[in-house]
């Protein structure tokens, strides 16, 4: 299917806080409790409509582990998201966020949208973070905030598109250079520059539904 | 197979010995290895022997770790404080915890042996030269077995950093079910730690048509999620792939110390990782030249030397030139834009389309790279340039000054 944008998402933080579940949950629409670990780095995609217009989501889901960290360094470059997620049952998670934060400002482009997820709302009896302190911590670094349920699906649309719609409007700022694909952005194959602006039809849209394309 | 080792038996001891000659299992094991055997098989194959079980049972496997794991894999990370618990170990692990389910102590066994043959400093807490250098060779293969694929991945940015980590990383396990792997590894397991690289070329080779017609993409999200491999054959392009290709080209630095003395080394300083992942074709090792050249039957390597005029025989001090090479300097071969420039060196390079083409050169590397590089873009496979030049072909004095 042809699409009007083509936005490059990554998603980084600690292993085992449910960064591939999220992909799962948004591609496919399901939930996979006993999930396989990532090695190196996955891939989803899934097309979207905002302002009526048709894009797609590049989401390289990456190795939360430490010791891959050299490696997934080299994938943040061209990035023009990231969903940097930690795990509201466990605080050692959110205590990394400054070492993810720093990893991407420094491997990927200034403009890059971040959006701070604490992941497992469904598991409230065990909470360990607050949502008050998640909140701060994205006050504090200038991050959009949203606490999700992979599994029960709580949010997790709202994630991806929230921060897809982010890019957009900073496209419609002039802030991304579209043209210059290190900013993680591409123009659809049938979509120039011109033919971009015109046809919007409704406003932000929701998802377009499941399935990749 | 079986005969060829026996299991002792002993009060709480369980021992491996192999009375025969080994050589007489990796025969057998060529032909054929039966599931019922495959286990003590392949532990045979990795050299496990010893008083496995008391070596097992002596190892804390209870005391909790930050990472605590099953015990297969909590004895391999106690036993082994220089290395960590990378993600993959697990799936690493599980060909062997399947097939020696009620022998743990053979399972670990043969799992450290694995590591130490196929996976040498992969699980390093930093083991980022390890695998990149492990990438980058494999970049180099893809190249020089299959020009056209390799050159095209390479111009799409679908490197192998984003789909081979796992691939190698688990040799594979992540990415194929149990029953293709223990297929996979029946033959893995009779060769070196270069020949997974020749499997994921195979692999590669068996997407071929779909890749080439997909841009970056299309190839991400096929490898996300792996399509039916035919098993069977990619072991024998596998085999073959490793039969064409000199081992000097899958020379690694982190190869295991074990294969340290085998033919193929690239001798000298190793080049840095930075430079390696520049190249875009493999060295070739003159003595492994040498030794190709001289192999009885239809030539089997065409050396191209891309010397200029003035450092060729016939006018310098530093005379003669490898028995039989193309004599190729600058713009002889190639035009500017990269085309055959008609002549008796296209002639040649044409004739020996398929054979090693090894590009010797002098003091001059830019001449090297312009040829080597031309020649792949041009779809010859199988090209390389010989490491140290025409100085290691001096050294192995394997220079001839031409008759007329």
């Amino acid at each position: 299917m042809s699409y009007a944008y083509l936005f490059k998402y990554i998603i980084i933080g600690d292993t085992g806080v449910g960064k591939s579940c999220l992909l799962l949950q948004f591609t496919d629409k399901r939930f996979q409790p006993v999930h396989d670990l990532t090695i190196g780095v996955e891939f989803g995609a899934r097309m979207i409509t905002i302002d009526g217009k048709q894009v797609k989501l590049q989401i390289w889901d990456t190795a939360g582990q430490e010791a891959f960290r050299s490696i997934t360094r080299s994938y943040y470059r061209g990035a023009a998201g990231a969903l940097l997620v930690y795990d509201i049952t466990r605080r050692d998670t959110f205590n990394h966020l400054t070492t993810w934060l720093e990893d991407a400002r420094q491997h990927s482009n200034s403009n890059m949208v971040i959006m701070l997820i604490g992941n497992k709302s469904d598991l409230e009896s065990r909470r360990d973070v607050k949502r008050e302190e998640g909140e701060a911590f994205a006050r504090e670094h200038g991050l959009i905030f949203m606490e999700t349920s992979a599994k029960t699906a709580a949010n997790v649309e709202e994630a991806f598109i929230n921060t897809a719609k982010e890019i957009y409007e900073k496209i419609q700022e002039g802030v991304f250079d579209i043209n210059n694909e290190a900013n993680g952005i591409k123009l659809g194959p049938q979509h120039s520059p011109a033919a971009a602006g015109g046809m919007a039809a409704g406003g932000l849209g929701g998802s377009q539904g499941g399935g990749c394309c | 197979m079986f005969g060829l080792y026996c299991i002792v038996t002993l009060p709480d001891q369980v021992v491996l010995v192999y009375p025969f000659l080994s050589g007489r299992l990796e025969e057998e094991a060529r032909t054929d290895t039966p599931p019922l055997y495959r286990a003590h098989g392949w532990a045979a194959l990795l050299r496990v022997t010893g008083l496995l079980q008391s070596r097992y049972d002596a190892i804390d496997k209870l005391t909790a770790i930050p990472t605590d794991r099953q015990r297969v894999l909590k004895a391999w990370v106690v036993t082994h404080p220089q290395y960590v618990y990378w993600q993959g170990l697990d799936s690493l692990a599980a060909p062997l915890v399947y097939l020696n389910f009620n022998n743990e102590a053979l399972a670990y066994a043969s799992l450290s042996a694995f590591i130490t043959k196929y996976l040498h400093d992969f699980f390093l807490k930093d083991n980022a030269a390890v695998i990149q250098e492990y990438l980058a060779v494999f970049g180099l293969l893809t190249a020089f077995v299959d020009p056209l694929l390799g050159q095209h991945l390479t111009q799409t940015g679908f490197v192998p950093e984003l789909y081979a980590i796992p691939w190698f990383l688990t040799m594979f396990t992540h990415v194929f079910p149990l029953h293709k792997i223990f297929h996979l590894w029946d033959a893995l397991l009779l060769e070196d730690s270069g020949f997974p690289l020749c499997v994921g070329v195979a692999i590669l080779q068996q997407l071929r048509d779909r890749l080439l017609q997909f841009g970056f993409n299309e190839c991400i999200l096929l490898f996300s999620d792996m399509p039916d491999i035919n098993m069977e054959a990619v072991v024998v392009e596998s085999l073959r792939v490793q039969a064409l290709t000199p081992r000097s080209v899958l020379h690694r630095e982190h190869a295991p110390p074990s294969e340290h003395s085998r033919p193929g080394r690239l001798e000298g300083p190793p080049l840095p990782l930075a430079e390696l992942r520049q190249l875009r074709l493999p060295r070739l090792a003159a003595a492994e030249l040498i030794e190709w050249s001289r192999r009885p039957g239809p030539s089997q390597v065409c050396v191209l030397d891309v010397r200029p005029a003035d450092e060729y025989p016939f006018i310098t001090f530093q005379r003669g030139c490898f028995p039989g090479a193309v004599h190729a300097p600058p713009g002889s071969l190639l035009t500017e834009d990269g085309q055959l420039v008609p002549g008796p060196a296209a002639d040649a390079v044409r004739a020996a389309k398929g054979q090693v083409m090894c590009v010797v050169g002098g003091r001059n590397a830019a001449a090297v790279k312009q040829t080597s590089e031309g020649l792949l873009a041009l779809g010859f496979p199988r090209v390389c340039t010989l490491h140290r030049g025409v100085e290691a072909l001096r050294e192995a004095q394997a220079l001839q000054v031409p008759s007329s």
